[in-house]
């Protein structure tokens, strides 16, 4: 099941792709399908693990941020039985501190995969310094998984300092900053 | 030979042929090579974009027009300390800056980059000293913030200097006795010393006081009655004078009943035109004076000395003079041309000379008068009727006229200059008004309205500036220094629509304009892709290192993408450019700002209101930064200044509301806020803010009404979120209330 895919591309104002404030590592790989290739914003190039279930993602970031989705890339058609099927989403301030904190099941999809991580109906933000995204079953019981692309969303900065609002009416934006 | 190559050079270079002309000066210069030719080879270098070549052959010259030239090549290929040294040339006492009012005004420009201030007003004042038409340096005077020195350059003391000049060259001319035609053919003999004077001359051609610094270079180079010092000195002038009268008088006379030619005039209107304050215009004389035989370069002087003869004439109390003089004149005409034809090396001068004194002398009173404008063509007009009779009265009448138009230049580059200098200062109002006082077609130019805009854009008049910005952009599309202005506009006013169509006219218009890259970067800001708009804005500054306003705008992307170290070197490379750029100050408030840093944000605040101390914005974030420091009361008063700058701006009212909370000054908060319902209906930050206030003061119900009107306002998503968290702890006390900002 797909959560909250609809209504994000409206809000492509709102967030921001995070991921290059990371460290991105992963439990296993084949040589040739690495880490990088999660990065290369290339839907036609995979990471493939190579070691036993569950595989792990694991995105560390400096301090501690404020993150709103998770968006994955995975595609039935072309990677049948290592697609993902169950995925787990734990976060927390190091390794031994992780608590899980969505558990997604995918019917054979197709495109990206949003996944929010705000903790409750989107209100607040998770706040971490480290995600570990765990495939912890594939399609057809595989034993390796594929995924073509994973991108991390935080919440945009008030670009207006002292003040937690955008400026909804001309009159208050056009003032509210020197550029 | 020699005459004929120069000849051809420089007809090349009059249109603008420059390998042609490369190509024939440098067999000139292996044929012959002088001082002056190697000047006019490394003009063709120059004009052909090849400033290093220039560099290169001119290294270790002397003369004060190759040293000239040669400061301009390193200052070209950024070696400042080598165009300085060039220019100081021989350093220490008695140096001599070569071409007067513009090599002081490239040593200011040098100054100005190397970050001497001082120096480099004092060289700009010096500059305009000597040329008050050197709109450039008064430009640049502005920009620094030097604003007593430039405020009294264009005013009365240039005027009562015009028409000192004038007393003097009258003077001289009445003291005109023997042989005005030996000296002046004493400066053709010496071939250096007509270069030079004529170079002089030239690059001097259309104001007065150029005579006074031509004479520290006639110094330089003949040994006549000409003594060297300072430019300031009215003694020098005296015999700088003698000699251009002398000359003049000796030019003038040939005048009567020549042939048309064409070319110098057309000549002279180049140089005339160039005169207007471009340094182009200096090299260009050389270049011209270099002319074969000197022929142009005679006729040029002639142009000049008669422009500045006419303008002694002035007073009917010279006429009688004048009358003296002209008998003279006439009888030094024979001698001087039959001398001139006579001689072999000016055998082409003699003829120009003969053929092209006429249309010369209305090419120079072109020339001269287009600095002028509009008189132009009525000075031209008397200048020709002039020629067949010889009569004094029409010469007398031009050089009236030449007088006139300078006085007339002289004013309207003193209302610009007002209007320029006001916005400097960001006394955005007096500019405007200055501007207006501008006849309609002056002010219907692109770059008066350019100024316009940007003043109501610093008014945050947006809807006008951009109004007028459009309008200048419908006079001339071509003109992109005030695109990266327009386009911030259209960014304040989340036009994006226009936003991209400007971006696309200007790329297209000029793939190497940084100004049209940094539309685009603003284009992408807009819609939010700051990595792309930072992209383009590393462009701009690829193109020109030193456009301050691109370092700026990397600052504000570095920013928005929260990368708060490089946002940092941005400004304040930004700062190390202009340091009057008052937005980078800001930035790095702001930066301090979120980094909670307040002391260092409230210095940066307060240095940018140092710079424009009208901004209602810059107040208020200064309070805002005040505020966060605890010290309320300065906040404010701070805020109050800020609204009565700008009645319109809601955010110092805003934050007022917001500092009167946290005071606990609930109702006064609350007053402020029903205020700014009136001004903005549909903001839904200020019910918000009342929400919270009536929460505080323990009225939940209407807490939590304006926490619906708030949401019904449509808010962006995540303050979506903070209003529902706020309406759900509405029951929950302020304490325990964890904002999460």
């Amino acid at each position: 099941m797909d959560d909250e895919g609809t209504g994000e591309k409206e809000d492509e104002g709102e967030k921001r792709e995070i991921g290059k404030l990371a460290v991105w590592s992963v439990s296993s790989f084949k040589p040739g399908n690495g880490v990088d290739l999660l990065r290369d914003s290339n839907i036609e190039t995979y990471w493939q693990s190579d070691g036993a279930q569950p595989h792990l993602v694991n995105i560390q970031f400096q301090k501690k941020v404020r993150l709103q989705q998770l968006a994955l890339y995975v595609d039935f058609k072309l990677d049948e039985s290592y697609t993902p099927n169950k995925i787990s989403v734990r976060a927390g301030n190091s390794f031994h501190d992780l608590r899980e904190i969505k558990v997604v099941e995918l019917a054979e999809p197709i495109g990206w995969v949003y996944i929010s991580l705000c903790p409750s109906d989107s209100k607040e933000f998770l706040r971490a310094f480290l995600v570990q995204i765990a495939v912890l079953s594939n399609h057809q019981n595989g034993r390796d998984t594929h995924i073509r692309q994973i991108k991390i969303y935080g919440p945009r900065q008030n670009t207006v300092i002292g003040h937690p609002f955008q400026f909804t009416t001309m009159e208050f934006s056009a003032r509210s900053t020197i550029r | 030979m020699e005459a004929t190559l120069t000849e051809s050079v420089c007809a090349s270079l009059r249109v603008y042929l420059y390998r042609n002309a490369t190509f024939l000066c440098e067999r000139l210069y292996a044929d012959f090579p002088s001082e002056n030719n190697l000047h006019l080879l490394a003009t063709c270098y120059f004009r052909s974009n090849q400033a290093y070549r220039a560099y290169h052959i001119l290294k270790g010259s002397k003369s004060a027009q190759c040293r000239y030239l040669f400061a301009l090549a390193c200052f070209q290929m950024d070696s400042m300390v080598e165009a300085e040294a060039a220019l100081l040339y021989p350093s220490g006492a008695g140096s001599e800056v070569p071409n007067g009012a513009a090599g002081y005004y490239m040593l200011g420009v040098i100054c100005r980059l190397t970050d001497r201030r001082q120096a480099a007003i004092g060289h700009y004042t010096q500059a305009l000293i000597l040329d008050p038409f050197l709109w450039s340096a008064y430009e640049d005077l502005c920009l620094l913030g030097a604003e007593e020195e430039a405020a009294g350059l264009l005013g009365d003391v240039a005027v009562s200097r015009l028409q000192q000049q004038q007393q003097h060259l009258h003077w001289e001319l009445r003291t005109q006795t023997s042989a005005p035609a030996a000296l002046c053919i004493d400066h053709f003999d010496t071939g250096n010393g007509s270069h030079s004077q004529l170079r002089s001359s030239f690059s001097n051609a259309g104001s007065p006081k150029h005579s006074r610094f031509s004479s520290v270079i006639l110094g330089d180079d003949t040994s006549s009655c000409v003594n060297s010092g300072g430019p300031g000195s009215g003694a020098i002038s005296v015999s700088g004078f003698t000699d251009y009268g002398s000359n003049s008088l000796a030019f003038v006379t040939p005048t009567a009943g020549s042939s048309q030619v064409p070319t110098p005039g057309k000549n002279m209107q180049g140089i005339g035109s160039n005169l207007g304050g471009s340094l182009v215009a200096t090299t260009e004389g050389p270049t011209r004076a270099n002319i074969a035989a000197g022929g142009h370069s005679q006729q040029r002087r002639k142009f000049v000395d008669e422009g500045k003869f006419r303008k002694s004439i002035r007073s009917p109390s010279t006429r009688a003079a004048y009358s003296q003089v002209s008998g003279r004149l006439f009888d030094a005409v024979p001698r001087r041309s039959s001398r001139l034809a006579g001689e072999s090396k000016s055998s082409a001068l003699g003829s120009i000379t003969s053929s092209g004194s006429g249309p010369g002398s209305s090419g120079a009173g072109g020339g001269l008068y287009t600095l002028a404008g509009s008189s132009g063509t009525t000075s031209r007009s008397s200048v020709e009727e002039d020629r067949p009779g010889g009569s004094v009265a029409g010469v007398y009448h031009g050089s009236k006229v030449f007088q006139d138009g300078a006085l007339e230049l002289l004013n309207l580059l003193r209302i610009l200059g007002e209007g320029f200098r006001h916005l400097c200062m960001y006394r955005c109002q007096e500019a405007m008004q200055a501007f207006s006082k501008l006849p309609q077609q002056q002010f219907a130019t692109s770059w008066v309205l350019c100024q316009v805009a940007r003043a109501c854009c610093e008014m945050v008049d947006y809807p006008e500036a951009e109004r007028i910005f459009s309008e200048a952009r419908r006079i001339s599309a071509h003109h992109l220094e005030g695109a990266d202005i327009f386009s911030t506009v259209l960014y304040h006013m989340k036009k994006d629509v226009e936003l991209s169509y400007l971006a696309q006219e200007t790329v297209a218009m000029d793939r190497l304009s940084p100004q049209a890259w940094c539309v685009m970067g603003n284009c992408f800001s807009l819609q939010k892709d700051h990595e792309t708009a930072l992209k383009f804005f590393q462009r701009a500054l690829q193109l020109d290192s030193r456009f301050t306003y691109a370092y700026t705008l990397c600052g504000h992307e570095y920013v928005a993408m929260e990368d708060f170290e490089e946002g940092l070197i941005c400004y304040r490379n930004a700062i190390r450019m202009d340091s009057r750029h008052y937005n980078a100050w800001y930035g790095l408030g702001t930066i301090y700002f979120r980094q909670e840093k307040y002391e260092l944000a409230e210095y940066h605040f307060r240095r940018a209101l140092q710079i424009n101390s009208r901004s209602s914005v810059l107040h208020c974030y200064l309070g805002m930064a005040l505020h966060a420091l605890k010290k309320n009361e300065e906040a404010l008063s701070l805020l109050e200044q800020a609204i009565i700058a700008d009645v319109k701006n809601p955010l110092p009212k805003y934050q007022k509301a917001n500092v009167l909370m946290s005071e606990e000054r609930y109702d006064d908060a609350l007053a402020e806020l029903e205020q700014l319902k009136e001004v903005a209906p549909r903001e839904s930050s200020v019910f918000f803010l009342m929400g919270k206030i009536y929460k505080r003061l323990d009225f939940p119900e209407k807490a939590m009404y304006h926490f619906c009107i708030a949401l019904d306002l449509k808010p962006s998503t995540a303050d979506v979120n903070l209003i529902k968290i706020a309406i759900e702890k509405l029951h929950v006390a302020d304490d325990l209330e964890e904002e999460n900002l």
